[in-house]
């Protein structure tokens, strides 16, 4: 029996302190109290867990692009910064991890279409679970149809892409010229101009 | 180490109410995270072209067109979430518990969904929506009265997760759990029965009991009273008839007092209000309900006549009646039965019928309603306590709330110890109170004259 802290001893002192809520009952392993019937789902620590692997994996890869080696405490960052996703989704660290990613493959020789083909489908995923992950806490289940969802189009975006980064594999060894950056540039600005000025009833679904 | 009670089997029965989607302003803005990519994935491509990288440029091209798909088919319109309607899933879930049924509907995609009870959290899921979809709610708890099924929060989100709606104004569903019915046995009987017809014999001469006597004829006897063995034995040369009288039938009043002013559950640390008692254990006053509504079907099966009151509130009583539809009142007035602030003391007992038995159901724990249950006594009334306290988990405590429960249990056995000097029957509404209800029925039973205590 301590004298200062009674019979009970300190962790009852301090639970006392801290008020009767932090003697509540554990819950561990019960179902909640109320509860929502869903289709099939994955806890958001897995989908976290599996956007955290998508983004190391996607820094790895950029660090290992041929040209000059990252020094470990750069590439100690980087994962940092690929990990950062995965813990705060909500925030815009996942720009963060593309521009880390980017930047890293523009200071090194151009990629061989391998490693762009992989850093494509990398930067993808990362950028598709983050979406899902950002409407995320460590408790929410995610129904397996949301990730399931517009599945299609992602493909095509993503077959669209690698074609893309076969072509600029292919051009990546000969010498850029103006008409790549012109189109380049058109690409761009139509982007940009798609972005900021959205039509109420954009033409392409004018039939729908 | 005690072990958690079971919980008394009680299908959810729904009293309806009216659950309105709230009107919101259907306002759709950028999800933060998800722009921000975009846009590095735009700067990719534009330090790709001003680098003449291709390899650079098309590192985003895929979530780019994606992203500019996503901004074009940004939702519009308000995204709103509502309960059914109660008529609409009236069924008791299968696996226990209340169940009720989310309507979401709205131009987005995905709809984050996150429920709660009495303000502690629940599930949080993030779920396909497309328009419009209804999910199960199910809340697990075996409390019965007026409560909260769930209390949702529901944010509309666009396609990718790119934009996401003003969260909809959280939508509560509330009902009233009326009490379920267990089973009983036979029932102790008042002291005295009343009516000239019902379903227990009484003392008094009449029609449709057993056998009282045999009596001369008298004018008003009926003829087909007459015993004609008696008559020949007795008379032969008939100068005298002889009639079988009969003992009338009568039924029993029964007055239930619930005693409202606690509400308590097995884990001491909750009595004090700073927290809740979990949703899987029953308090003593849905022991009280149960236990009154059993009781109440169990007279009313037999034709007997029961009341309702209450000890905490003072409010009309039910009076005494009979028939199935005086059992659904005395349900849904036991449904509606809470705490409601400071109790006022009796002077004296609330009325009841003369002859009737009373059944008390209190925790015990003050002396006020042992009071009550003694002046009851005092004038005549059968009474029958019946002891709702639960079982107390003490494994949890404190020494020092260990002595303190310990001191509130020695004083309470010694509360009803003197309650049972004072003729007061005592039940306790934990393990087999059929069999004890019995036992008490036919103590009765053996003694000269239905119904009488000892």
């Amino acid at each position: 029996m301590s004298v200062r802290y009674g019979s009970e001893g300190l962790g009852a002192w301090v639970l006392d302190r801290l008020g009767p809520a932090a003697r509540a009952p554990r819950r561990r392993g019960e179902p909640p109290e109320v509860d929502v019937r869903t289709g099939p789902t994955v806890p958001a620590v897995t989908l976290r867990a599996a956007l955290a692997l998508a983004g190391v994996a996607a820094v790895v890869v950029a660090a290992t692009a041929p040209g000059r080696a990252v020094p470990g405490s750069v590439l100690g960052l980087m994962v940092l910064v690929a990990l950062a996703p995965a813990v705060v989704p909500r925030l815009p660290v996942t720009a963060l991890l593309v521009l880390v990613v980017g930047v890293r493959l523009l200071l090194a020789e151009p990629a061989p279409p391998l490693v762009l083909a992989a850093l494509v489908l990398l930067l993808h995923v990362v950028l598709r679970l983050a979406g899902v992950a950002a409407r995320t806490g460590w408790r929410t289940r995610v129904e397996v149809a949301v990730l399931r969802d517009d599945l299609p189009a992602a493909f095509v975006a993503q077959a669209g892409a690698q074609g893309l980064a076969l072509v600029a594999g292919l051009a990546s060894g000969a010498d850029a010229g103006t008409g790549w950056r012109l189109t380049g540039f058109v690409v761009v600005l139509g982007l940009v101009a798609l972005a900021l000025a959205r039509p109420v009833r954009p033409w392409w679904r004018s039939g729908e | 180490m005690s072990l958690p009670e079971a919980p008394p089997a009680r299908p959810p029965t729904w009293v309806r109410e009216e659950v309105r989607p709230a009107l919101q302003t259907g306002r759709w803005t950028p999800a933060l995270a998800v722009a921000c990519a975009s846009a590095a994935c735009l700067v990719l491509l534009l330090l790709g072209v001003l680098a003449g990288r291709a390899d650079v440029a098309v590192l985003g091209a895929a979530p780019l067109v994606l992203a500019v798909r996503a901004l074009a088919r940004r939702p519009a319109g308000a995204f709103q979430a509502w309960f059914e309607d109660a008529d609409a899933d009236a069924q008791p879930d299968p696996g226990g518990g209340l169940r009720a049924t989310l309507c979401l509907e709205g131009p987005g995609v995905w709809a984050n969904v996150a429920v709660r009870r009495q303000d502690r959290p629940g599930a949080d899921v993030l779920v396909r929506v497309r328009h419009a979809r209804t999910l199960p709610v199910v809340a697990r708890t075996v409390r019965t009265g007026p409560q909260e099924v769930a209390t949702a929060d529901v944010q509309g989100v666009g396609l990718d997760g790119a934009s996401v709606a003003d969260p909809a104004p959280p939508v509560t569903r509330r009902t009233v759990v009326l009490p379920s019915t267990a089973r009983l046995l036979d029932l102790p009987l008042p002291t005295r029965l009343r009516g000239l017809n019902g379903p227990h014999e009484s003392r008094r001469p009449g029609e449709g009991g057993g056998l009282r006597d045999v009596h001369p004829w008298a004018p008003g006897d009926r003829l087909r009273r007459i015993d004609w063995r008696v008559t020949a034995r007795r008379s032969p040369d008939l100068r005298e008839l002889y009639v079988r009288r009969e003992h009338a039938q009568a039924e029993a009043v029964v007055v239930l007092v619930v005693d409202s002013r606690d509400d308590v559950g097995p884990d001491p640390r909750t009595w004090r209000g700073a927290l809740a008692p979990r949703p899987q254990d029953a308090t003593s006053l849905d022991r009280a309900r149960q236990a009154a509504a059993s009781l109440a079907r169990g007279y009313l099966d037999g034709g007997d006549r029961v009341g309702l009151d209450d000890l905490g509130v003072r409010r009309r009583p039910v009076p005494p009646g009979g028939g199935r539809r005086q059992l659904d009142r005395i349900r849904l007035a036991l449904a509606l039965t809470a705490p409601e602030g400071e109790p006022a003391a009796w002077l004296r007992p609330p009325r009841v019928p003369s002859g009737a038995l009373v059944v008390m159901f209190s925790t015990f724990l003050d002396d006020e309603s042992a009071r009550v249950a003694t002046l009851w006594r005092t004038a005549g009334h059968r009474v029958v306590a019946v002891d709702v306290l639960p079982a107390l988990r003490t494994s949890a405590l404190y020494d020092r709330e260990r002595l303190a429960v310990r001191l509130m249990t020695l004083t309470r056995d010694d509360r009803m110890a003197e309650l049972v000097d004072q003729g007061v029957e005592l039940v306790t509404w934990r393990d087999q109170p059929a069999v004890a209800l019995r036992v008490l029925a036919r103590r009765a039973q053996r003694r000269p004259g239905a119904g009488v205590p000892g």
